[in-house]
């Protein structure tokens, strides 16, 4: 009895026996990362072997798994795998999230490394944390039931409070905590309310399931607002948005943001903002596209259509405060939390195009799947040049603060000089986080651009969206070159310390790893990673 | 494949400079950046030389925009066209004679930008040269990209290097100039971008063949026969416009361009004067007349014509009240580009060789007088009129130099400038257009050559002739000399060039003159197009 519940369980939905294990391999290495860690303080071992080394190999072994599960998966012509009985989903687009968000951790933990941020004490709570937050975005990459959806989001949040206050010494970083801690709760609770709304009016909260119960819970009924059920359907799904804004930290759900960022170590905001708003906007395609569905009524496309167009107005107000917010900033790490707001808004505009083409074009039209598959697309491409030049800055600032024990932007004077590398580094990744060509950035926000301009033929108002949206590059500059005006054009005031960062030390070396990638739209590099998002984006829509 | 080294040289040399050991004296640097851009003149003169010969190949048929020397190179594939094609954005890199004859004045111009600099520029000087063969290398990239993506790319990427050059070794104001110049110009081609791209969207609307929309010639001979109605025409007009009118730049866009030269170093001041602020002409040239003919010819034509002659006008007056030499040539850059524009503009054959004409010989001449203020300034530390008097008698040669390239500025007869200007107002003169009567526009251009002659001959008066007038100085021990050969090999290729362009115009008009007329057949094409249809409606 009891084998035949495990075997049910653990084997995924081709039907292999545990199949689901294999699957979650990856999770389940970095989560026996984090017990040998734990396991080793306990023993002593982390007085010989520091821990970030179990850490670090941990993690490159999940990332292999990951690697080696993606090309076997690229080679196999299944569409989607179902795992832990429905509970979790495998396809391209999940593979290649874990792959990105396992790389990721491997250059956080570098950085960390780098930067010292854990003391020995420290490392092997810190690293839990670290890794235990990934896992949970991992669950979020894959979840296919609304359950799943909250599970992965609240483990993601709970360590990154913790890392958020990590800086124990620091009034500003409890206070920090605290804030994230308050926040976060309270949108975990709406969200979950939102939640429960939705599985107890449908009778199912697994993400396959929600389009068939939608068709029959209204067939021949009305589907418009006048319906109660309607009613009450949307406000779940509104108080499940509520829950994605505070993760995205989209206006009015940014509060916390501008606080965390500058009251936690540059190395955790960096995590924050690159991995906890790709995890959330994997999350958000996957729940968009289990709601809005070809299938969808005429009314409910309507409505849809309507969500879509005010998602894409509060994409627009939140890009735009979230720039005209950082050009009075003074703190780097707080002129990066407005940024990262402002760029929660463009990746925004791609969902709301996504929802505008999925809820407007005529299902069944030619090209239909295609159209919304490029908003995932250029969603992706933009997620994977953010990777770089987000995480870029913020290890920028990191090593700048290890040399000059400052993070306020006037300390940056004169450092094009005397530390050119990390310089240099800081302004490909401010450039490339405007759209200046021929950077990355450049080639990120057209992609999602396109899309936006393409959802423009089923409702002007995107076209208005695209319009602010192209408007909000040129606020963004101003402040971004502030920086580089600091960096290159002022001198470095006598008094201050002189600092060396050769271009051929660790620093050196990390910094040039990770903006040259930015570069890389020159050549042909474009086409590769454009080609790899394109068929994880295309394996949303195949089973569909 | 002489494209693809004349890009990559100067930015190989670049990185070269930036990798070199910073305790290095600055005199390696130098002759590393002089070696390079001599270099890049060579391979450019080959590249033209090459260009020279495939021209006599005979084509079956021309089109509108026909680069010769092509690379392609698919760069990325965005979305699809509505016939289900891939959309395919191209590495695409070519030179046609207009192309060539901009890329030959850029290594020319970037020569005599490392020799003045040579002793202006003590700090730092790996750095400075590096940006400066940076910037070489995105200007030679804009005339070369036939991409209509790759040019935007291009075109943006200038900034970057100017950035620098002017907010670190630029003059006392040097932070605000660099900052207002860079945000000025960036706003206005954000929106030139979207107007390029809903340019092209549209097209592909009506032309769902066509796979590679965004290539140059490949769109103007679709657009050629499915032309686009002329409203839009005109709106996408005003929209690319923007960023190339700030470019130029033409009145009332021009307030940063006093500022930013004035705080350039004499090098960026060159290069700004004459290449950068072609890219603003050359982008109307490629991209709105051959694409868009009817727009131009509705609203271009009346708008530019009024803004170029405010701008000659305005510009000249400015020029004249201006006690700062640099200043009163950024002014006179102003009235310059406005025939450049003004000729441009009038959408015929004479016009537009005066502009491009103009194009070319405001970069030699304004390039080599902004060479000149940057000598005597390293001298006396002083641009003031009201500081100096009777320069020719100590410094014979400089003095020389002086009225000779202003003659050239102003528009002697047998120099280069009246070659221009005399095709730009001609051409101006024919337009019997019913938007705006070309007479009255080329009587008032003309009058800025009166005007032009007036400031530049006031300057040489004041500051050449009449009794000698020197500004105190104390600190500045060492004599006063005459030009020395660097400063002579640093200007005489300049003005020679003027000279050879003013006796035989013919060359320059010989090389641009075909790509020219396939502008001139968009237009009739597009006319021939729409008769077509409107034939085939009343049918």
């Amino acid at each position: 009895m009891f084998s035949t519940l495990l075997n049910q369980i653990l084997s995924d939905s081709t039907g292999q026996p545990f199949g689901s294990l294999q699957l979650f391999g990856p999770e389940l290495t970095l989560s026996a990362g984090i017990v040998l860690m734990l396991l080793a303080r306990l023993c002593g071992i982390d007085r010989r072997l520091p821990t970030h080394w179990i850490a670090l190999w941990m993690t490159f072994i999940a990332f292999s798994l990951g690697v080696f599960q993606f090309v076997e998966f690229s080679r196999s012509d299944l569409g989607t795998v179902e795992y832990f009985s429905g509970l979790m989903v495998f396809d391209r687009f999940s593979a290649l999230f874990r792959l990105g968000l396992l790389l990721f951790l491997i250059f956080t933990i570098t950085l960390t490394v780098i930067s010292g941020i854990p003391d020995r004490d420290d490392a092997p709570d810190f690293y839990s944390l670290l890794m235990g937050a990934s896992v949970g975005m991992l669950l979020m990459g894959g979840a296919n039931h609304l359950l799943m959806l909250f599970l992965g989001v609240e483990m993601s949040s709970v360590p990154s409070y913790a890392m958020v206050g990590f800086l124990k010494g620091r009034k500003a970083s409890s206070e920090a905590a605290l804030k994230f801690v308050v926040y976060g709760a309270g949108a975990a609770g709406v969200m979950l309310y939102g939640i429960s709304l939705i599985a107890g009016l449908l009778g199912t909260a697994e993400f396959p399931q929600i389009a068939i119960q939608l068709q029959t819970l209204f067939a021949g009924e009305s589907a418009a607002l006048s319906n109660p059920a309607i009613r009450l359907l949307m406000l779940g799904i509104l108080m499940l948005l509520v829950g994605f804004a505070f993760k995205l930290s989209v206006v009015p759900f940014h509060f916390w943001t501008p606080d965390v960022f500058q009251g936690a170590s540059a190395e955790v905001g960096g995590f924050l903002s690159v991995a906890s708003k790709s995890a959330a906007f994997v999350l958000l395609v996957r729940t968009v596209l289990a709601f809005v569905t070809p299938a969808s009524s005429a009314d409910l496309g309507q409505i849809y259509l309507t969500l879509g167009l005010g998602i894409g107005v509060i994409a627009a107000i939140t890009a735009t405060f979230g720039n005209l917010a950082a050009y009075s900033q003074t703190n780097m790490k707080r002129l990066l939390a407005y940024s990262t707001i402002a760029h929660s808004g463009y990746m925004l505009m791609a969902i709301a195009a996504l929802i505008v083409l999925r809820a407007g074009l005529e299902p069944g039209s030619t090209g239909y799947d295609d159209r919304c598959a490029r908003a995932v697309e250029g969603l992706l491409y933009y997620l994977a040049v953010y990777f770089f030049m987000n995480l870029g800055a913020f290890a920028i600032t990191a090593l700048i603060r290890n040399e000059t024990f400052s993070e306020e932007i006037e300390d940056y004077a004169g450092l094009g000089f005397q530390a050119p590398i990390l310089a240099i580094g800081m302004g490909m990744c401010l450039f490339s986080l405007v759209g200046l060509p021929p950077l990355g950035g450049f080639v990120g926000k057209l992609f999602i651009f396109a899309a936006v301009y393409d959802s423009g033929f089923v409702h002007p108002l995107m076209w208005g969206i695209l319009a602010i949206g192209g408007l909000n590059t040129v606020f963004s500059l101003f402040y971004y070159i502030r920086v580089m005006k600091t960096m290159y054009l002022q001198e470095r005031p006598a008094t201050a310390r002189a600092l060396r960062v050769p271009a051929w030390s660790y620093s050196g070396a990390f910094v040039l790893i990770l903006t040259l990638p930015l570069l890389l739209p020159l050549g042909t590099a474009v086409q590769l990673v454009s080609g790899v998002a394109k068929r994880a984006a295309m394996s949303l829509f195949a089973g569909l | 494949m002489a494209i693809v080294i004349t890009i990559l040289l100067p930015l190989a040399a670049a990185a070269f400079l930036l990798l070199m050991d910073s305790r290095a004296p600055a005199s390696r640097a130098r002759w590393w950046a002089l070696v390079a851009t001599m270099l890049t003149c060579a391979v450019s003169l080959g590249l033209a030389s090459q260009f020279v010969s495939t021209v006599n190949s005979v084509l079956p048929k021309r089109g509108i925009i026909e680069p010769r020397l092509e690379v392609h190179h698919t760069w990325m594939t965005v979305g699809e066209t509505p016939a289900g094609e891939p959309i395919h954005l191209e590495i695409y890199l070519g030179v046609d004679g207009i192309s060539t004859a901009m890329i030959l004045l850029t290594t020319l111009l970037c020569i005599s930008a490392v020799l003045v600099s040579w002793t202006a520029v003590q700090e730092r000087a790996a750095e400075f040269y590096a940006a400066l063969l940076v910037l070489e290398a995105g200007l030679i990239g804009v005339f070369c990209a036939f991409d209509i993506l790759l040019f935007y790319v291009f075109f943006e990427f200038t900034l970057i290097p100017l950035f620098f050059l002017v907010g670190i070794w630029g003059g006392p104001l040097r932070r605000y100039a660099a900052g207002k110049f860079f945000i000025y110009t960036l706003a206005g081609s954000l929106i030139t971008l979207l107007g390029l791209i809903s340019m092209v969207g549209m097209t592909m609307q009506a032309v769902p063949t066509l796979t590679t929309p965004f290539s140059m010639p490949a769109l103007a001979d679709a657009l050629a026969t499915h032309p686009l109605p002329a409203e839009v025409q005109g709106s996408l007009f005003l929209a690319i416009a923007a960023g190339f009118l700030v470019k130029v730049p033409l009145f009332p866009f021009h307030t940063w361009l006093p500022l930013a030269h004035v705080e350039a170093p004499t090098a960026g001041s060159v290069l700004l004067a004459g290449v950068l602020l072609k890219l603003g002409s050359y982008g109307f040239l490629r991209l709105c007349l051959p694409m868009l003919p009817a727009g131009c010819a509705a609203v271009g034509m009346p708008l530019i014509a009024v803004l170029s002659v405010i701008g000659i006008i305005y510009g000249s007056l400015c020029a004249l009240a201006q006690n700062d030499i640099k200043k009163l040539v950024a002014y006179s850059s102003v009235a310059h580009l406005g025939f450049c524009m003004l000729g441009m503009f009038a959408l015929n054959i004479e016009g537009i060789t005066g502009g491009v004409l103009q194009m070319i010989n405001h970069g030699l001449s304004t390039g080599a007088l902004f060479c000149l203020v940057g000598m005597f300034y390293e001298r006396y530390h002083t641009r003031m009129l009201s500081d100096l008097g009777g320069l020719a008698t100590k410094l014979p040669r400089l003095g020389v130099m002086m009225v000779f390239i202003a003659f050239a500025s102003i528009g002697l007869p047998g120099l280069n400038g009246f070659v221009g200007e005399v095709l730009a107002l001609a051409g101006m003169f024919k337009v019997q257009s019913p938007y705006l009567n070309g007479m009255t526009y080329a009587a008032l251009g003309a009058m800025g050559v009166v005007l032009g002659a007036w400031y530049l001959l006031g300057v040489l008066q004041k500051a050449f002739f009449g009794p000698l007038q020197e500004p105190v100085h104390d600190d500045h021990a060492e004599p006063i000399l005459d030009l020395n050969a660097r400063e002579m090999l640093a200007i005489t290729p300049l003005a020679l060039m003027c000279l050879y362009l003013g006796l035989f115009p013919q060359t320059l008009i010989d090389l641009i003159q075909p790509d020219i007329n396939g502008v001139l057949q968009a237009s009739a094409a597009q006319a021939q197009a729409v008769a077509e249809q409107v034939a085939a409606l009343s049918r």
